[in-house]
């Protein structure tokens, strides 16, 4: 009945029977008339159009301390400190070519054998002979790459880099390229548009990482170590999808296939991978997940972030070809993050994220709530809770060096950014 | 003579089912709506232009912003470009159909999902804004009013969407005779209003109409100065406005990642 009355109001409106009120409005006190546009000028099609050099450092201080207990209820206590300091350039010669360097250094120096663990988070206890030798690590390469613009046809960057693929935000199998950004590979990408879909090709030397040991001399340089990727991509008016496949002579081939859309205002999307290793092993693993958030638009009461992994081998993220440890199916692991913009007004934010693997049922949830409110100084508070049985996935890969199950942390981190 | 009069009678009849059904009035709400659209929308050509954009915070000061934008309606395909301040430069949004990818360089190089509703670089304005104008494909009109806005008669249509993925759940539009939208109030699905837009003066380009000054009006955001709230305010200008044709290479991904810092 309401509608009815609602459709034929609207339809009597239409043929001009609603009167007009005059209101005041100091938006329309006096507007400027309509008038042609002025086509003198066009807008740059690069943010970078001419020579610019930039200086950039960042400077993170973390100062944390751990305490909780482990599986055989002992208490552990773990002051920590760390450092990490950056620094590069971004230079612009004009719109076709760039080079791009970033460097960095740690402290304590994680590859140390002397660091203190006590001090030190990036050192297992294992590894320790002394307390003490806190020292800082070379200078390393982040990224350090040249881009160059064939025209409006490609886009080309070499040397080192960094690019993640894939659309999972807790689980990325379809991460091909998750060798790209290490110490130790240096690589080749091309990208372009051909009609409507995006191609993307990539090689990449990481000998290391995809042999698993350290380079050897002989095959360092062979061909054969390179490993190739390429991913193609194409979006419409309501999906996108994409397709992508990696080869390494070494450690075999993977296929990866993306679907991803908005339904019911959530995003969503399922991205499949397919492996084959070098003896012909297969392996197969999927992920669909979904984001949503939920609020007036000005601020969000509820963001959610929910994936789904069905895993043949495992959700460590390692790139390691076909796992030996090929659980098939049934090796299935959920992840669910949460946060909320609800206290944004007092500068804090709040997350937790569950992951929890149903063939083993372990899992571990994190609670951390994050205050911003000091000028460059972000103040934590995180519980960490770590269950299941001593062989199970999750407490074999307790991130805590100090196998804590259950643990609270309370952080200091000063952060520092400055570019010229 | 009888014919006529029972011509007339189904003529009658038909239009009174058609009104009491709903069907003639959805009819017009689309017809309305698409020429709305169709007013400043560039479906024959490629679009670009400049965005100058001041955001004015009460007891925190004014920042600005300048911005590309490059459009495809055609695809729905759309790239902002931040060309100001300094330490933006570069970032950048893309949105093809319904998906919106904003790339970001810390703490990895990667794109996010990010949507449409969200805030432009928190300013007042919304990813949504700078989009094709959909509002055929995403409201109907439930109501409709006259109204005298400064020197404009404007006609008022009260808007509901048709479905989730779109910024604001109801809307009021006010409409010159050009079909061109002047203002308009953005409502939660609760009805609390939740921002204000003014357009009052719009540069014809190519047959089509830009608007030359936007402002709006946060209900929400604001801060009481003096015992009055004063609300947050963004203001934005176009210009440099053109239809030449934009390289494909614009509507990837690995243009974000080759402007990005």
């Amino acid at each position: 009945m309401n509608r009815t009355f609602s459709y034929l109001a609207l339809w009597l409106g239409m043929v001009g029977l609603a009167g007009a009120q005059d209101t005041s409005d100091p938006l329309f006190m006096n507007p400027e008339p309509d008038s042609a546009a002025d086509t003198t000028q066009k807008v740059p099609l690069d943010a970078y159009t001419g020579q610019s050099l930039k200086f950039f450092e960042t400077l993170k201080v973390d100062g944390y301390f751990i305490t909780g207990y482990k599986d055989n209820g002992e208490l552990v206590n773990s002051p920590y400190n760390a450092l990490n300091f950056g620094f590069g350039t971004d230079m612009r010669l004009d719109r076709t070519a760039r080079a791009y360097s970033s460097f960095y250094l740690t402290y304590p120096n994680p590859e140390s054998t002397k660091s203190s663990n006590q001090y030190n988070p990036t050192v297992a206890p294992v590894d320790l002979s002394g307390k003490g030798d806190l020292t800082f690590s070379n200078i390393k390469v982040k990224e350090l790459f040249l881009d160059y613009s064939v025209g409006t046809l490609a886009i080309v960057r070499l040397g080192r880099q960094s690019a993640t693929w894939g659309q999972g935000r807790i689980f990325n199998p379809g991460n091909l390229v998750q060798g790209i950004g290490d110490d130790a590979a240096i690589a080749a990408k091309i990208s372009s548009a051909i009609g409507p879909l995006t191609v993307t090709a990539v090689a990449i030397k990481n000998d290391p990482f995809y042999l698993g040991t350290g380079p050897d001399p002989k095959t360092a340089l062979a061909l054969a170590s390179i490993a190739e990727a390429g991913l193609v991509e194409y979006s419409s008016d309501w999906f996108s999808t994409g397709l992508s496949g990696f080869f390494h002579a070494s450690v075999g081939g993977k296929a990866d296939l993306y679907f991803k859309s908005s339904l019911w205002g959530a995003d969503i999307f399922l991205d499949c991978l397919a492996e084959v290793g070098t003896t012909m092993q297969r392996s197969y693993t999927g992920v669909a997940g979904l984001y949503r958030d939920f609020g007036d638009g000005s601020s969000k009461w509820l963001k959610l972030q929910a994936e789904w992994l069905v895993s043949g081998w495992g959700n460590d993220g390692s790139f390691t070809g076909v796992s030996d440890k090929n659980l098939g199916f049934s090796d299935q692991t959920f992840g669910v993050a949460v946060t909320t913009d609800l206290f944004s007004q007092i500068s804090t934010k709040p997350s937790m994220l569950w992951l929890h693997t149903l063939s083993d049922s372990s899992g571990q949830v994190i609670f951390g709530l994050v205050n911003s409110s000091l000028p460059h100084i972000d103040l934590t508070l995180g519980v960490a809770r770590v269950y299941g049985s001593p062989d199970s996935r999750y407490v074999t890969i307790n991130p805590d060096s100090q196998e804590r199950l259950w643990s609270l942390t309370l952080k200091a981190s000063f952060n520092f950014d400055i570019k010229s | 003579m009888n014919i006529t009069r029972k011509i007339m009678r189904l003529f009658f009849l038909i239009i009174g089912l058609l009104s009491s059904s709903g069907v003639w009035a959805e009819i017009n709400s689309l017809a309305i709506l698409s020429k709305i659209d169709s007013q400043v929308s560039f479906v024959d050509s490629d679009f670009s232009a400049e965005i100058a954009m001041t955001q004015t915070k009460p007891g925190e000061g004014i920042s600005q912003r300048t911005v590309a934008l490059f459009r495809r309606d055609r695809e729905q395909k759309f790239v902002m470009l931040l060309l100001k301040p300094e330490s933006d430069r570069g970032k950048g949004y893309l949105k093809i159909g319904n998906n919106l990818w904003l790339y970001e360089t810390i703490p990895t190089r990667r794109f996010t999902v990010t949507s449409a509703k969200d805030r432009f670089q928190n300013s007042n304005a919304r990813n949504s804004d700078f989009t094709r104008s959909t509002l055929a494909l995403d409201y109907k009109i439930v109501s409709m009013g006259k109204e005298k806005l400064g020197p404009f008669d404007t006609t008022i249509y009260n808007l509901e969407a048709l479905h989730n993925d779109i910024t604001f759940p109801k809307t009021k539009l006010w409409v010159t005779a050009d079909s061109l939208v002047r203002k308009t109030e953005d409502y939660s699905l609760s009805g609390q209003l939740l921002r204000t837009t003014a357009m009052p003066s719009y540069q014809e380009f190519k047959g089509r109409f830009v608007p030359k000054k936007v402002t709006i009006i946060d209900a929400l955001l604001g801060k009481t100065l003096n015992g009055v709230f004063k609300n947050e305010t963004t203001e934005y200008t176009l210009s440099k406005l053109s239809t030449d044709p934009l390289p494909s290479l614009i509507f990837t991904q690995s243009y974000l990642e080759k402007n990005s810092q």
